[in-house]
């Protein structure tokens, strides 16, 4: 037992008391704490065992720049127990003990801890070869972990909104709340965004001062409140600016913004960006510093201002810094015991030091804490800086430490500023770069609150200016603080070390101690970004806010730089841990929006499987009926067509209508083929290049009228086959006279196939005269079908008599309804995707992601006929002529007929060389063909044309080995004449 | 993300868009035959360190192309 709670409750009051758990047993708070407060006040000290060691840990801080105290809670897997507000019902579990906090076997790691030092992992696991690693990492990362996540949890009710803002103030403490205030009075559109429960709170909370005539936090309440009233102002409070992203981006998140939301995250656009983040409080390292009851001053300090705890009986400071003596004396004044102050300096300031006089407290100068005694601080063990051995023993149960204050540049770093260093405060500030952010208060280095309210001001006006306002200047108020001494630090960051002390830790988070990172500096890891992935340091959640000054400074002692501080790490977003489910806060659709034809509601009734495949589309793959297996469903799907009739959905086909007097020219260009002699009322397939000559896209381009064309595409390359044409059409030729429209979901598209195609459409009723004569294979029509306005094509993906039913989306499904009962007496069945992969293996047919595999051209594929070689210019004709050129052997498409007809090459096999050595092509495609009943498949092979008729090996992905003959990429109705009938 | 400002449409969300990269001429049928001098045209490009001319496409939007100015070292848009 050690924290207890003093008798006069807090600033925060002290309300209803509220059970909850923690480690399996029973405790109570009171509303209004944080997790961290109660169990402190109910004489916790023990709450977490670390990372690598699994050594004993206490609460540090008190709040975000918590090292230690990391709970699992709800859905959090590695929470901050100084964050967590307490709740009835709260129920939280102390990180990586096992199998408890009291009791954890895994003590064993802090035994053998001299045996673990820096890089150990990558030394002993992977340095034996690279097998063995694998085997390791799974037993160390058993061992190791930051918690485990709960599925049991129910998610987080979460959303996310956009904000725009002239200015988004990060931080509403004096510099920021003074700053936002003023903005706000010019007029400008302000957001304060800012992580406490009030504003001000961190700095101004029990601070004995008067700014004009008011109390610091009725000064706060106040321009809170003037600020809350001006239009187009907005205050997020509990809401911590995670990120700060280029051109005035950043993400916040806001805690239990309102009853029935957890977490809401904000993404704010801001033209200006005013950081006052404050800084926190820095440890100094020392043996034994990660004892629980080794405690930071300030955050002390708080938990008695703030919730009337007390963090122990008897508490000796160990600070290189005036202000401390501050803390210590506002300790007191709460009742709150000091017993001593350590501190390393020769000398220190003459107000502090009469200040710890009156407390009756002569400084202990010219020493440091050396050692703590206990698993738990029962005492610490000081000693001269110059003699670290003539220990001498001092009574307390918590040692408060303030090694100087950090101010919080990361945001500013992480839009790409710089800092620079800066020798007084032993730490790195930004650096103001006319940018877009701005920084003020003590995060631009102010250490008295006149400073950080003048420096909210001052940055204020700035702002205001360049956004081309006017701040009336009223002047700064008469600002009175007892007691205010210099925060800056005196030198020293790490206490000598005794014979046979223990453990000195730089970064409590990621359990390294000094030893590693001078270890590091040794083996030639010197650089603070070396060092970091060498040692771990500053790769913990909290991403070395705590350790990082400590960790450059040590680093650079090691070192022995005359040069001075190392740069930090890059700091990257997000400034805290943020959940993936914060920053994707709706699920399902809202992460990627499906696509749906008029028809896919039809379908999903129909009992078809639904593939999410191509553009995002949701469309049938196969229909299965009773018990069928998709080869099954697919097999009769394919019979129906080749047989009598089948209708299908192709509605996610890309479709353009394009315009204009030089449509045709631009077209000419677009494609590798012809189309200047293409009859209106007709249609022709095409295939489009890429600047290098590999095919890009293929479809059906229909000629309406002299300067009209509807252009298909493929579904999945609709919206890439859309950029190009823009691009063709504004960048590369604006000259011509070309306008485009995409009709992709305008028109819905059904395809009646099949030998009986032409009697279904008869029999559903069409005011076009379909007759072979009338209307031949390539043609297009407009009339009605079913009484609805309609396209009608007859062209064919499948090799049967088909007509491609076109009319508006509305209207599909009339129409499909319409085809279906016309085609009932026929044996009319819907076609899916697997279906019509057959039917176009069986055919030969190319299909763009297969055959067209990014790398093949025209003439790899057999498709000499359709390069109009003659044309002055097209896309990729160069690059066409230069592969046709060049003597080097090219795949080149083929059909492959296995040696078992029973069994189905699998797709990507690779085709080997005659010596079964190298790969020398692959399969494209395959299946079994129900209409020759045996597999077949398409395959690139180089020089598979030359090849034709030999036999060739197969190696399939699961190693096995299988013959395959090479033969014509066409294996039914090689003429066409069904397509045509 | 980038806040991209649309010829037509004003400043918006770098989402709505899609980056070309610098602005390539086509080869065309006058371009070199040589494999080398058109490997260069169709596949090197500069990836300057600083001001970078590109390419954007507006295609949740007006669908407009247009070029940018781009500081590859903060990202800035120059004027």
């Amino acid at each position: 037992m050690s924290g207890y709670r003093l008798p006069a409750p807090g600033s925060a009051g002290r309300g209803a008391s509220i059970p909850f758990s923690f480690d399996g047993r029973p405790f109570a708070g009171h509303a209004g704490e944080t997790l961290a407060a109660a169990l402190i006040a109910a004489g916790e000290r023990l709450v977490a065992r670390s990372f690598k060691y699994h050594r004993p840990r206490g609460i540090w801080g008190f709040g975000l720049e918590e090292p230690n105290a990391f709970v699992a809670c709800g859905e959090d897997p590695v929470a901050l127990a100084t964050r967590i507000e307490l709740r009835p019902g709260l129920s939280a579990a102390p990180l990586n003990a096992w199998p408890s906090l009291r009791r954890d076997l895994r003590a064993v790691h802090d035994l053998f801890g001299a045996l673990i030092p820096a890089g150990f992992y990558y030394k002993t696991f992977m340095g034996p070869g690279p097998r063995a690693w694998p085997f390791w990492e799974r037993m160390i990362r058993e061992a190791a972990g930051l918690g485990r996540i709960d599925g049991s949890v129910p998610s987080l009710r979460r959303e996310a909104v956009n904000a725009h803002c002239d200015v988004l103030v990060a931080g509403a403490g004096p510099a920021g709340l003074a700053a936002a205030h003023a903005l706000a009075a010019s007029g400008l559109r302000v957001i304060l965004a800012d992580d406490g429960e009030e504003p001000g709170l961190a700095a101004l909370d029990g601070r004995d001062a008067s700014i004009g005539a008011e109390q610091p936090m009725e000064w706060a309440r106040r321009l809170a409140a003037g600020f809350d009233a001006a239009p187009g102002c907005m205050r997020l409070a509990r809401a911590m600016v995670v990120g700060l992203h280029d051109h005035g981006f950043a993400l916040a998140v806001e805690r239990a913004p309102s009853p029935g939301l957890d977490e809401r995250l904000w993404r704010i656009r801001a033209r200006r960006v005013l950081l006052a983040t404050g800084a926190i409080e820095r440890p100094i390292v020392f043996s034994g510093n990660d004892r629980p009851g080794v405690m930071s001053l300030s955050a002390v300090r708080r938990y008695a201002e703030r919730f009337g705890v007390a963090c122990g009986r008897s508490i000796a400071v160990f600070a290189n810094n005036d202000a401390a003596y501050a803390d210590a004396a506002r300790l007191e004044r709460l009742g709150v015991q000091v017993g001593a102050i350590v501190d390393p300096r020769p000398q220190a300031g003459a107000a502090a030091v009469e200040l710890a006089g009156r407390l009756g407290i002569a400084p202990i100068l010219g020493h440091a804490v050396v050692d703590v005694a206990g698993r738990q601080v029962e005492a610490a063990r000081i000693a001269p800086l110059d003699d670290p051995d003539r220990t001498r023993s001092l009574d307390c149960d918590v040692v408060a430490v303030s090694g100087g204050w950090t101010p919080l540049a990361q945001l500013h770093a992480q839009a790409g500023g710089r800092v620079g260093h800066d020798a007084r405060l032993a730490a790195f500030l930004p650096v103001a770069d006319g940018r877009t952010t701005l920084a003020a208060g003590a995060c631009a280095g102010e250490t008295t609150l006149r400073g950080a309210i003048a420096g909210g001001l001052s940055a204020a006006a700035r702002l205001a200016a360049v956004l081309g306002r006017d701040i009336p200047d009223a002047g700064l108020p008469d600002i009175l603080v007892a007691d205010e001494f210099d925060p800056a630090p005196g030198g020293l960051f790490e206490a000598p070390r005794r014979t046979g002390g223990g453990k000195a830790f730089v970064d409590l988070a990621a359990d390294v101690t000094s030893s590693d990172i001078r270890l590091a500096v040794r083996e030639g890891f010197d650089r603070m970004e070396l060092m970091k992935r060498y040692t771990t340091c500053g790769m913990a959640p909290d991403q070395g806010r705590h350790s990082g000054a400590n960790a450059a400074a040590i680093l650079a002692h090691a070192r022995g730089d005359a040069a001075g501080m190392p740069a930090p790490t890059t700091f990257r977003p997000p400034f805290a841990p943020v959940a993936f489910g914060t920053l994707a806060p709706r699920e399902g659709w809202f992460v990627l929006p499906a696509r749906e034809t008029p028809l896919t509601a039809w379908h999903v009734e129909a009992g078809a499987r639904i593939y999410d495949v191509g553009g995002n589309w949701r469309r049938p793959g196969y229909y299965p009926r009773g018990a069928e297996t998709l080869d099954e469903a697919a097999a009769r799907e394919c019979r129906a067509c080749r047989g009598a009739v089948a209708i299908y959905d192709s509605s996610p086909l890309g479709k353009f209508e394009f315009a204009g007097r030089d449509v045709v020219a631009f077209l000419e260009r677009m494609y590798c083929n012809a189309w200047a002699d293409l009859a209106p009322g007709t249609g022709r397939y095409g295939v489009m290049l890429l600047e290098d000559g590999r095919i890009f896209d293929d479809g059906v381009a229909f000629r309406l009228a002299p300067e009209r064309f509807l252009v298909t595409t493929t579904t999945g390359n609709a919206e890439a086959a859309h950029a190009r044409f823009e691009y063709h059409r504004q960048v590369a030729w604006p000259s011509l006279d070309v306008r485009m429209v995409p009709v992709t979901s305008q028109w819905a598209d059904v395809v009646l196939c099949g030998p009986r195609a032409r009697d279904v459409l008869a029999a559903a009723g069409t005011d076009i005269d379909i007759s072979r004569e009338a209307f031949a294979f390539m043609a297009i029509r407009e009339g009605r079908v079913a009484g609805i306005p309609a396209r009608v094509a007859r062209v064919s993906f499948t090799g049967e008599l088909s007509f491609e039913v076109m009319v508006p989306a509305r209207r599909a499904p009339e129409l499909w309804n319409a085809l279906l009962a016309a085609g009932a007496a026929h044996g009319i069945e819907p076609l899916g995707s697997e279906a019509n992969h057959v039917l176009r293996i069986e055919k030969g047919f190319i299909s763009v992601g297969h055959e067209a595999d990014g790398i093949a051209d025209p003439h790899d594929l057999g498709m000499k006929w359709i390069v109009a070689a003659g044309k002055p210019d097209f896309v990729g004709k160069r690059a066409l002529e230069r592969n046709l050129a060049d003597p080097a052997p090219r795949p080149q498409l083929v059909g492959l007929l296995a040696a078992d007809p029973a069994r189905v090459l699998p797709e990507g096999a690779q085709v080997l060389d005659d010596a079964g050595a190298r790969g020398r092509g692959y399969v494209t495609a395959s299946c079994m063909s129900p209409a020759l009943g045996r597999s077949i498949a398409l395959g690139l092979v180089e020089d598979g044309r030359r090849l034709l008729g030999t036999e060739v090996e197969v190696f399939a992905p699961s190693g096995e080995r299988m013959r395959a003959t090479l033969v014509r990429p066409v294996f039914l109705d090689p003429k066409g004449e069904r397509m045509r009938s | 993300m980038l806040s991209i400002t649309c010829p037509h449409c004003g400043p918006r969300a770098e989402v709505e868009f899609l980056c070309a990269g610098e602005p390539v001429a086509r080869p065309d049928a006058s371009a070199p035959l040589d494999g080398a001098a058109l490997a260069a045209i169709l596949y090197e490009r500069d990836n300057v360190r600083g001001p970078h001319e590109e390419l954007w496409w507006h295609r949740h939007g007006c669908r407009a192309w247009f070029r940018v100015v781009r500081d590859t070292r903060d990202n800035a848009v120059l004027p």
